[in-house]
C-alpha cells in the first residue's frame, strides 16, 4: 500500500515535470527548428555524399544530440532547479515525497519529454532518408542530388499543418500553445511516415534508407542525452543562476572530448562512469559508410550511459537530501 | 495536553557559498503547539517567522536546538503525511487548471485517481471556485491561486494545517470564510499554525499566540491573558439612555472615587462592511 502511494506521488512528479518541459515556448521552437533543419537540409545539398540519405541519417542523429541535448538540459535545469529557487519545490516537499524521489521522479518526467522529442525526430529523419533514397532514383548525370517532393511535402507541410492547428487550438479550444504545438507535431511526423509508406516505391526505399542501422545509432545518442540529462538534474539542485548552465556546458565540452582524452590517458578510464559519452557519434559514421553494425555495437554506449545516468542521479540524490529548500 | 510541535533551543543560521554564517534567523526559540489549537506565529518582518515555518516544515534543517512534530523528526514522510501547508505566495504550476492541480497535490499525497477527483470535487466547492476550476491557474487573481492553494493544503484531509499569510490577497469575504474555516478545522481537532501581518485576522481565530522580534521569542501565550487589562474592568449595558448613563458614571465616581471611562461598543470594521454588502444583497433581491 505504502508503495502504491509512493508510485503515484513519483507518477504525479513525473507527470508535472513533462508537462513542464513541453509548456516551454523554447521546447516547441526547439522541436519546430529541428525537424524543419532534417526535411530541409537534403533538400538543399547539391552532390551526393556517398550514398543517399547520409545527409538525412547524418542531420537527424545530429539534431537529436544538439537540439536534443539542450532541449533536455533546459528542461531539468527547469524543472530541478528553477523549482527549488522559486518555491515550487518547497510545496511538494512537504508531502510525503522524499528528497531523492523528487529528483528521481522529476529526472523520469524530463526523459519522458525527451523521449517526445527524439521521437518525432527519428521518424523526421527516417522520412527524409526515404525521401533521398526515393530522389536518387531520379537523379540525372549531373550529379544533382534529388528528394522526393511528396516526402517533402509530407514531412515539412506536416510541420506547418501542425503549428497551425496548435494556433487553432489555442485561439478557440483555449489550449497552450507551445505544449499542444510540441505535440501535434511530433505526430505530424508520425503520420507523415506512415503516409509516405502508401506512396509508390517508398516502402520499398526503406531497406536502403539503412533505418535498423539508424535507429540503433539513435538509441545510442538517445541514451547519451538522457544521461547529459541526469548530470544536468543532479547539478540544478545546487548549482543556482547562471553557474548551472555553464558548469553543464563544462560537462557537454567534457563529453565530446571524454574518448579521445581517455584513448590518451586510459589511466583517466573512471571518468567514463561519470561523463555522458558523446563519443557514440562515431555510430552515425557507422550507418553513413554502410558498415554492417551488430545490435551489439549500441548496446555498450547504451548501458554505459545507464551507468553514467546512475551515477549522477545518486549524486544528486545526495546533493539535495541535506539542502535547505526555502 | 498532547502537543504536536514541540520547539527547544531553536537556532538557524544561514552561511554562503562558503559556509560563512550570514544572518541568524531564528536565535534559540522555545514553544510547543497543543493538539487542536489555533496558534498563531507572529512578528514583523525579518523576525524570524517564516524560517520558523520552514524548519517545522522539514524544509530547512536546524543549527542547533530540537524540533519535534508529531514526536518525531519533520523530515519523516509519516509526519509530512499528517501535514498540509498553504505558502504564503501559491506557488503553482500555471499550465494546470485549479482540477489539475489539486489533483497532482492529491497524487503527491498517494491518493490514487479516483479518490483525487472526487476530492477535488469537494474542495472545488468548498473554496468557492467551481465557475474556474477548468481554466489554468496561470490566468487567475491572487485571491483565487490562494483558495488554489488552501484547497491544496487541504487534499489529504491533514491533522496539523501551517498557513503562512493564510488571508494575503483575499476579500474581506473570502478573509471571513477561511477563518470560519479554521475554526470548524480546529473544532474537528486540527491543529492550526498561521501568520499573518493582519493582527485582527490572529486575533479572531487564535487561542494562543508567540511574538517574533529579531529571531527571539518576545512573548507568548493566550491571546485572551495577553491582550486582557487585568487593571481595569468594562460593564456593556444595552439600552442606555444619555442620561442615565451619565447617572452610572456618577454613581461609579461617587463609590470608587474615580472617574470612569464611557464609551459605546464598537463592532469591527469587517463586521460592519459584511453587514453592508449582506444589506445590499438582500435590498438587490427585494428590488427583483
Amino acid at each position: 500500500m505504502l508503495l502504491l502511494a509512493k508510485l503515484r506521488a513519483a507518477r504525479a512528479l513525473a507527470g508535472a515535470a513533462r508537462r513542464e518541459a513541453t509548456a516551454d515556448p523554447a521546447s516547441a521552437l526547439l522541436l519546430m527548428a529541428a525537424v524543419a533543419a532534417v526535411h530541409l537540409a537534403p533538400a538543399f545539398q547539391f552532390h551526393r555524399l556517398g550514398e543517399p540519405g547520409r545527409l538525412a541519417r547524418d542531420g537527424g542523429l545530429s539534431a537529436l544530440l544538439v537540439f536534443g541535448g539542450v532541449f533536455a538540459a533546459m528542461s531539468a535545469v527547469r524543472t530541478v532547479g528553477r523549482e527549488i529557487e522559486s518555491g515550487v519545490a518547497a510545496a511538494a516537499l512537504v508531502r510525503p515525497v522524499s528528497r531523492a524521489m523528487f529528483l528521481v521522479a522529476k529526472t523520469f518526467g524530463v526523459v519522458s519529454a525527451f523521449a517526445r522529442f527524439a521521437f518525432a525526430l527519428v521518424f523526421a529523419a527516417a522520412l527524409s532518408s526515404v525521401s533521398c533514397v526515393v530522389g536518387s532514383h531520379m537523379e540525372g548525370d549531373d550529379g544533382t542530388a534529388c528528394v522526393s517532393a511528396f516526402c517533402l511535402l509530407l514531412g515539412f507541410g506536416g510541420e506547418i499543418l501542425a503549428i497551425a492547428g496548435a494556433a487553432f487550438a489555442h485561439r478557440f479550444l483555449r489550449r497552450g500553445f507551445p505544449s499542444t504545438c510540441f505535440a501535434l507535431i511530433m505526430w505530424s511526423q508520425v503520420a507523415a511516415f506512415a503516409l509516405a509508406m502508401l506512396l509508390p516505391g517508398h516502402a520499398a526505399a526503406l531497406g536502403e534508407a539503412l533505418l535498423w542501422p539508424f535507429l540503433l545509432a539513435a538509441a545510442s545518442v538517445f541514451a547519451a542525452v538522457v544521461s547529459f540529462a541526469c548530470a544536468a538534474s543532479a547539478l540544478s539542485t545546487r548549482l543556482k543562476g547562471a553557474a548551472a548552465p555553464a558548469a553543464l556546458a563544462f560537462v557537454a565540452a567534457a563529453s565530446l572530448l571524454m574518448p579521445a582524452f581517455v584513448k590518451a590517458f586510459p589511466a583517466f578510464a573512471a571518468l567514463r562512469a561519470a561523463i555522458p559519452d558523446f563519443g557514440v557519434f562515431w555510430l552515425a559514421d557507422c550507418v553513413s559508410s554502410s558498415s554492417p553494425m551488430h545490435w551489439s555495437a549500441a548496446a555498450l554506449p547504451v548501458a554505459s550511459a545507464l551507468a553514467v545516468s546512475a551515477f549522477w542521479l545518486a549524486a544528486g540524490a545526495a546533493m539535495i537530501s541535506n539542502r535547505d529548500v526555502s | 495536553m498532547e502537543n504536536v510541535i514541540s520547539i527547544h533551543s531553536l537556532k538557524k543560521t544561514f552561511r554562503d557559498f562558503w559556509l560563512r554564517p550570514t544572518v541568524t534567523a531564528v536565535d534559540g526559540i522555545d514553544f510547543d503547539v497543543g493538539k487542536g489549537e489555533v496558534f498563531g506565529l507572529l512578528g514583523p518582518n525579518g523576525s524570524g517567522k517564516s524560517t520558523t515555518i520552514k524548519l517545522i516544515l522539514g524544509l530547512l534543517s536546524p543549527t542547533a536546538g530540537k524540533i519535534e512534530v508529531f514526536g518525531s523528526s519533520p523530515r519523516s514522510l509519516k509526519v509530512k503525511a499528517r501535514l498540509g501547508y498553504l505558502p504564503e505566495l501559491s506557488h503553482l504550476h500555471p499550465f494546470l487548471t485549479a482540477r489539475e492541480a489539486i489533483r497532482y497535490y492529491a497524487g503527491l499525497s498517494g491518493m490514487s485517481s479516483a479518490d483525487s477527483a472526487r476530492r477535488a470535487a469537494e474542495l472545488i466547492e468548498q473554496v468557492g471556485l467551481q465557475g474556474a476550476a477548468d481554466r489554468p491557474v496561470g490566468g487567475y487573481s491572487k485571491g483565487m491561486a490562494r483558495r488554489v492553494g488552501l484547497a491544496a493544503a487541504l487534499v489529504a484531509k491533514p491533522e496539523l494545517l501551517v498557513l503562512d499569510e493564510p488571508t494575503s490577497g483575499l476579500d474581506p469575504i473570502g478573509t471571513r470564510e477561511v477563518k470560519e474555516l479554521v475554526r470548524s478545522l480546529a473544532k474537528d481537532g486540527v491543529t492550526v499554525l498561521m501568520t499573518s501581518h493582519l493582527l485582527g485576522d490572529v486575533a479572531d481565530v487564535c487561542d494562543r499566540i508567540v511574538i517574533l522580534a529579531k529571531g527571539k521569542v518576545a512573548a507568548q501565550g493566550r491571546l485572551e491573558d495577553l491582550l486582557s487589562r487585568r487593571d481595569a474592568t468594562s460593564f456593556t449595558l444595552p439600552g442606555v439612555s444619555q442620561e442615565e448613563a451619565a447617572a452610572a458614571a456618577e454613581l461609579l465616581k461617587s463609590r470608587f472615587g474615580r472617574d470612569p471611562e464611557v464609551s459605546h461598543p464598537k463592532i469591527s470594521l469587517e463586521q460592519f462592511f459584511l453587514d453592508t454588502v449582506k444589506g445590499g444583497d438582500a435590498k438587490a433581491t427585494d428590488a427583483k
